[in-house]
């Protein structure tokens, strides 16, 4: 079995929410929010800290019914799937989910088979051991197999997650914030291989560079609403970047990629 | 291929040795006690128990059939809940420290065996042993639906931090009614009794009494084992469950009642026995791994040798007297759980 044979669905679809309503208490945290995540595309969703990625992303998941608002992976509503089929469609890399239990790569991994085993055992078909061994393969965690979790290190367990969720056999991935407490290595190897899937995937980034580098799209969020979406260079504008960060910052032509990046003037806004 | 061939190759053996261990056990537990019956007389009152013929005295078939086979039955079918429910609820709540008493269980069960023993109420037509029985069931399941109400207040779901904070609540509430009664009408003995009935005993067990609590014991290992996988997806937290298509809520609503359904029939026969719900998980898990289908069999074959030698324990240590089997487990869990907790790996 290839990667390529991990695809169950017959075409990346679009990931569109619409008119996204979601109240915490008093709290607006999401303010009708419309984003379109492109099939097959890498959209990173950016944004300060506080203003509503992991919420969005959990409505984008289907695990969390907003109070207004629809998902549409393709033409279906989300919250319209049974729990099972929904985890069939969309998986999702929380932010350090972790645990005191002591599992092996192999078992964390085999979590993604839920969605696809009946209740008392027994795969749909039996190709669950093999959908495990390839995408711990597509990995590159077929060596750390029978290692516990607790001796990973960081980058392994951010590894074993994204496994564990393409095991799951998803058309649709989302990762919340999944380079966060990597090093530099650790994070560029990790989302180039999220990118190289092919899978819509919306990833919740913290780093506009690491942005610029993987992804096709960008959603910017602050206070709950959208404050930009589209392409990389085109939306993350000057502007945009003041009003959101309030930095002066800017994406200028690389002078010796063919590509954006980040610069920064250096000037800190107090009390931003 | 080889990995797994190797792991069912060991599940066999550790299968086979617990049922050997669990078989043999209770050979041993039968021929132990005020009287000693030698094991192959033990086998004999069996045999012909069972259909085989043969000569065995009145005084044999009624100490080992009459008397200790269903004590060292129920204990058994008693040690498998209690451990089963601690294994269930330490994954669905993911602490440690969580028991099959979470949910308030003990002390409402407590409140009902209180008001019988003491004050003597609603006795009725039953014998006395029985109306304790019904009254402790009654009042863990009143419990239960006072630490329900209070954790699914607000319609968010059950969680699991609520729902502790709900037990605990319920149990000092419990536990304010069961002094006052005691203190204020209890009397001559009756602090001890109750007392005695709070750390447990199975003196009590006979076949009727014994074939529930086999009945609970099976009930509980089928229905949690169906929901042993689920249960895994709870590793990572309920997110992560709930991304793996695992229907949270209705999960914990289940689980959580199912525990404490099984929990209050077996406390309202041999009252509250600490400890074997709380260690035997933790004491399977290093020996059969982390997933719940493995470490739901261990914990009931654990539970079951657990509570049936403390309780051979508790029967033939002192003579002429019980000694109580909750003190026992508490006094054998005690020490395992910090040796356990001390070893543990870091997150």
């Amino acid at each position: 079995m290839t990667h390529r044979d991990l695809c169950v669905h017959s075409s990346t679809p679009d990931l569109r929410a619409s008119g996204i309503v979601v109240r915490l208490g008093v709290d607006v945290v999401l303010d009708g929010v419309d984003v379109l995540a492109r099939g097959g595309r890498v959209t990173a969703l950016l944004g300060p800290n506080g203003s509503g990625k992991t919420t969005l992303l959990h409505v984008l998941a289907g695990l969390r019914k907003p109070e207004r608002g629809t998902v549409l992976v393709g033409d279906v509503a989300i919250r319209s799937l049974s729990h099972r089929r929904r985890a069939q469609t969309v998986a999702l890399v929380e932010q350090h989910a972790t645990t005191t239990t002591d599992l092996t790569v192999r078992q964390v991994v085999a979590l993604g088979r839920l969605p696809h085993r009946r209740m008392l055992g027994g795969a749909r078909g039996d190709s669950g051991a093999e959908v495990v061994d390839t995408v711990m393969d597509l990995v590159g965690l077929t060596h750390l197999a029978d290692r516990g979790w607790t001796t990973l290190s960081g980058g392994e367990r951010q590894r074993a997650h994204l496994a564990r969720t393409l095991a799951q056999q998803p058309a649709v991935l989302l990762l919340d914030e999944p380079t966060n407490h990597l090093d530099l290595g650790q994070q560029l190897r990790f989302l180039a291989l999220a990118r190289d899937l092919g899978l819509t995937t919306v990833a919740a980034l913290h780093d506009l560079e690491l942005a610029t580098a993987f992804c096709d799209d960008v959603v910017v969020l602050n206070h709950g609403r959208v404050h930009g979406q589209g392409p990389v260079t085109s939306t993350l504008t000057a502007s945009l970047l003041r009003e959101v960060y309030h930095v002066d910052a800017s994406l200028d032509p690389h002078p010796r990629l063919d590509r954006h990046h980040l610069v920064w003037d250096g000037h800190v806004e107090e009390n931003s | 291929m080889s990995v797994a061939r190797l792991a069912a190759g060991r599940a066999v053996v550790v299968v086979t040795l617990t049922a050997a261990a669990l078989v043999a056990s209770a050979a041993v537990a039968l021929s132990l006690g005020s009287v000693d019956v030698p094991v192959a007389r033990v086998l004999a009152v069996l045999l012909r128990r069972l259909g085989a013929g043969g000569e065995v005295t009145v005084l044999e078939d009624q100490l080992v059939w009459q008397l200790r086979l269903p004590r060292v039955m129920g204990a058994m079918a008693a040690g498998a809940v209690l451990a089963l429910c601690g294994a269930v609820l330490q994954s669905l709540t993911r602490n440690d420290l969580a028991d099959p008493f979470l949910l308030g269980v003990s002390s409402g069960a407590t409140v009902g065996a209180v008001t019988i023993m003491v004050l003597g109420i609603g006795v009725g037509g039953l014998v006395a042993s029985a109306a304790v029985s019904a009254a402790a069931f009654a009042g863990a399941l009143a419990a239960l639906a006072v630490v329900l109400v209070i954790a699914s207040a607000g319609g968010r779901g059950l969680s699991p931090h609520r729902t502790v904070l709900a037990g605990v609540a319920v149990a000092y509430l419990c536990s304010a009614y069961t002094s006052v009664v005691v203190i204020m009408h209890g009397e001559g003995d009756a602090a001890r009794r109750v007392l005695s009935w709070t750390l447990g005993s199975l003196a009590g067990l006979r076949w009727d009494s014994t074939l529930v609590l086999l009945g609970a014991a099976l009930v509980a290992l089928v229905w949690f084992f169906a929901y042993a996988e689920r249960l895994d997806a709870f590793t990572f937290g309920e997110v992560s469950a709930q991304s793996l298509g695992v229907p949270v809520t209705s999960t914990r609503w289940v689980l959580m009642v199912g525990t404490a359904v099984v929990t209050a029939t077996t406390v309202a026969y041999v009252g509250v026995i600490g400890f074997v719900g709380l260690v035997v998980p933790h004491l399977v898990r290093p020996l059969v791994g982390n997933r719940h289908r493995a470490v739901l069999l261990a914990s009931a074959a654990g539970g079951s040798l657990l509570l049936m030698w403390a309780d051979t324990a508790a029967r033939s240590l002192v003579d002429r007297q019980e000694v109580p089997v909750g003190a026992l487990t508490a006094l054998l869990g005690a020490p395992v759980l910090v040796w356990l907790m001390a070893r543990r790996p870091r997150a």
